[in-house]
């Protein structure tokens, strides 16, 4: 389902957004599903394609503040580009509040509510983030008096898949324990242990920013401007355009094959 | 239904394949890591890592990874592999992207296609977040990491007791995190594959066999090519190299130009005759030496051995073990430790059935051993006149023999190095450098010259003189580069009365323009000029009697 008024781009529709990073994840789950079941050791489990497609669901969920549409709405009006409030932390610590209800899988789970707190910094550990995102929403104007999440009234029209409503419970005491979760999980266990949590952070946050980005390629801020810019997020956003399509059109090409075969048998 | 390895080799390499490829086959698919695999150089390693990869894509089943990272220990190895790598993977899909990341062509700093080919360096870089080409997308690599087939191939040529620490802990580091990853080399000695793999107990091992089958044999002299600042060549000598496609191998890039001038100027020969390589040659002049050599020597065009008319010389240092295929006819080298001496041996009598001969000369007393320890060369003569004294049919080229004779030889990481390393990976990982600087592969600093003429520019002050004779070059500031270890410089600019460095090259982000400025010492990681008067284009860098390969 699409809605006309919330965005996660200036162009953008946030449902639409939600909704190809969902259609991406199609593509590239199946490819990576049995490394991601051996970095996590978890060979046996079936819900992962789940537990991933929630933090596709739920990656961006911190735009839908009043503050965040407030802002995009008037960069869309101004036609400028203009500051805007944090948003990652916000679907880390409901994702992380929704997972800790049960104590099963948890490495996947701390590395999927890893990931979306640092999808658009890449701060590993450090960084406001992790370190108090609480004071950076009570400084950004995301949260009520009362240390609620301030959510866009248009919320209130959006399918319970997209916007459950313990999200009206979401506060700042639930950013500060998904930061103090996150440092324990991310520092606990021997040098080896810390490297391995990373890499199974980094697994999951590659495959985020394949499905986020690659679903997201026609916002301007991901086009060339100079050769200037080359390195950095231009060259990422080609580099992922073209590894995602290569999946599609790999897939496509194994369906053909598939029913060329299906019709000679 | 799923291929065998026979049916895979031939939809993809179009032969079948030999015990080894089978039995590497059969491990990868069946997650068999890490795997440590010791075959001749050109026994067909790349093909028996690639095969079970490529299966993935024919049967739409990734069991093993979605992403094969392809480690090498020199950007002068990636080119060649990577075409070969790139022929076979479209010949399973057009749709299977190959990349290339290092220095030179940084196409894949992500690390995001279905193959990279990089060099170790860059590796480390992304996984450490030290790249400076990701821009605050600093996680991704690592992320490509985690989801890959990792091979490092060719381990043996990481050389030194650093790296081999360096290499330690991200092994470590892979199989704790429960990445695949495949070691492949020719000359390991069982000593390095101890200390290497001495805390993951359960790595398969696979060994190689020839697939060649031809004969070098050995003279071993009894004084050095070039010892008091002389050149020691008799006429017989010289007069063989005459008739006989010669590869002459010494160890310091000193002595390669000192015999180089020597043999030109004695037996009367041009540039299309002689040829020098070694690691102080600009970009393009390397490029251009290379194509020399090549045409020098008889080497393989279209699957066919092609043998070049007239005298044929190349002089090199060290930097001929890896990446040239050509087979001279006769090998000149001063010692050297029993994998690298292996390693050279493999550029003369090269293809099936030739015979060649491979002459050992010892190096001068002093420092004439470095950039070598002493004890390994001696241990390597002794071993040789012992094995030739019991059997003087002794064969180089036998793997068996091969896999012996560099066991003589301890190479090992050092455990202290190897556990700060993995602190320090860490360490970049929390405080998310964005430069190399705290975090290295190689026991010296990088750093760049670029040969630049700087009486060519324009204008009435040296100042704009300097300045435009820079931004003349500007545009192929690659080409006229050398990268070179730190020692190297500071060695050129420690002659007193003649320094050979004295500007630094400044990129100006503000005009955009390259500028420079007066140097006091030099630091790692910066771009310095050397004048053209100090070097030579069939020479290299004059007046570096330095040690560093």
């Amino acid at each position: 389902m699409t809605h006309p008024t919330l965005y996660s781009a200036p162009e953008e529709e946030y449902t639409k957004h939600v909704e190809e990073c969902l259609e991406k994840f199609d593509f590239i789950f199946p490819i990576w599903e049995h490394t991601i079941k051996r970095i996590f050791y978890l060979y046996t489990h079936n819900e992962i394609k789940f537990l991933l497609s929630q933090m596709l669901i739920f990656h961006d969920i911190g735009k839908l503040t009043a503050k965040w549409q407030e802002t995009i709405n008037r960069e869309r009006k101004e036609n400028k580009k203009i500051h805007k409030p944090f948003h990652a932390p916000i679907g880390a610590a409901y994702l992380y509040k929704k997972f800790t209800k049960e104590n099963e899988m948890d490495d996947l789970k701390n590395a999927i509510v890893f990931a979306v707190a640092i999808h658009h910094t890449d701060s590993g550990l450090l960084g406001d983030n992790i370190e108090r995102p609480d004071v950076q929403a009570i400084l950004e104007g995301i949260v009520d008096s009362d240390g609620r999440v301030k959510w866009a009234d248009e919320t209130e029209t959006l399918d319970e898949e997209f916007f459950p409503k313990e999200l009206k419970e979401l506060t700042i005491e639930d950013l500060k324990n998904m930061a103090r979760g996150l440092r324990i999980w991310a520092r606990s266990g021997g040098i080896l242990e810390q490297h391995k949590k990373r890499i199974q952070a980094a697994l999951i946050h590659h495959i985020l920013k394949l499905c986020d980005i690659s679903a997201a390629s026609e916002r301007k801020e991901y086009q060339k401007e100079d050769d200037e810019n080359y390195f950095g997020g231009w060259l990422m956003v080609e580099e992922i355009n073209g590894y995602v399509n290569n999946i599609q059109r790999r897939s496509y090409e194994n369906q053909n094959h598939n029913t060329h075969l299906d019709r000679r048998y | 239904m799923k291929d065998t390895e026979q049916e895979v080799f031939k939809k993809i390499f179009g032969f079948d394949p030999y015990p080894f490829q089978a039995e590497v086959f059969e491990k990868i698919s069946n997650q068999k890591y890490p795997l440590l695999i010791k075959a001749p150089t050109g026994s067909g390693k790349t093909e028996a890592v690639l095969a079970p990869f490529l299966s993935q894509f024919l049967e739409n089943k990734f069991y093993i990874a979605p992403r094969l990272i392809y480690v090498l220990p020199m950007r002068v190895m990636v080119n060649s592999i990577t075409q070969r790598i790139n022929e076979y993977a479209k010949r399973v899909s057009p749709y299977i992207s190959v990349k290339i990341q290092h220095g030179d062509i940084p196409d894949a700093p992500f690390f995001i296609a279905d193959i990279v080919v990089t060099t170790l360096d860059q590796f480390v870089y992304g996984f450490a977040r030290a790249s400076q080409q990701v821009g605050h997308h600093i996680d991704m690599p690592a992320g490509a990491i985690a989801s890959s087939l990792v091979v490092f191939d060719e381990a043996h040529m990481y050389r030194d007791e650093f790296t081999f620490s360096i290499m330690r802990a991200i092994m470590e580091i892979l199989y704790e995190s429960k990445i695949p990853f495949v070691i492949m080399t020719a000359t390991m000695p069982e000593s390095l594959e101890k200390s290497l793999f001495e805390n993951i107990k359960d790595y398969s091992k696979i060994i190689g066999e020839d697939v060649v089958s031809s004969k070098l044999q050995i003279k071993i002299c009894d004084e050095p090519l070039y010892a008091n600042n002389e050149v020691n060549i008799d006429d017989e000598l010289l007069g063989i190299m005459k008739k006989k496609k010669t590869l002459i191998v010494l160890n310091q890039v000193k002595r390669a130009q000192k015999i180089y001038e020597e043999i030109k100027k004695r037996l009367g020969l041009n540039e299309n005759q002689i040829v020098l390589l070694h690691s102080r040659f600009t970009k393009k002049d390397r490029e251009r030496h290379e194509n020399t050599a090549l045409s020098l020597i008889p080497h393989k065009e279209n699957g066919e051995v092609k043998i070049p008319e007239g005298v044929g010389i190349v002089v090199s240092t060290q930097v001929l073990e890896a990446g040239i295929d050509f087979s001279a006819e006769l090998l000149l080298t001063e010692i050297a430790p029993a994998d690298c001496l292996v390693q050279r041996a493999g550029r003369c009598a090269r293809y099936e059935g030739e015979e060649g001969e491979m002459i050992i000369f010892p190096v001068e007393d002093k420092e004439g051993y470095r950039p070598y320890e002493k004890e390994h060369l001696d241990k390597t003569i002794n071993w040789l006149r012992e094995r030739l004294d019991e059997n003087p049919k002794f064969n180089i080229k036998n793997f068996n023999e091969v896999l012996s004779f560099v066991d003589i030889l301890d190479y090992h990481a050092n455990d202290f190095e190897a556990k700060d390393t993995l602190i320090d990976l860490y360490e970049c990982v929390l405080y998310a450098d964005t430069k190399p600087q705290n975090i290295q592969v190689r026991n010296g600093k990088p750093v760049t010259l670029v040969v630049i003429d700087l009486s060519k520019g324009d204008g009435k002050k040296k100042e704009d003189i300097i300045r435009n004779s820079i931004r003349k070059i500007a545009a192929n500031l690659r080409e006229n580069s050398i990268d070179i270890d730190i020692g190297v410089a500071q060695q050129l600019q420690d002659n007193k009365d003649n320094k050979v460095l004295k500007y630094k090259l400044k990129y100006d982000h503000s005009s955009k323009n390259w500028d420079f400025e007066e140097i006091r010492e030099i630091q790692p990681f910066n771009i310095y000029i050397i004048e053209k008067s100090h070097y030579d284009e069939n020479l290299g860098v004059k007046n570096d009697t330095s040690y560093f390969i």
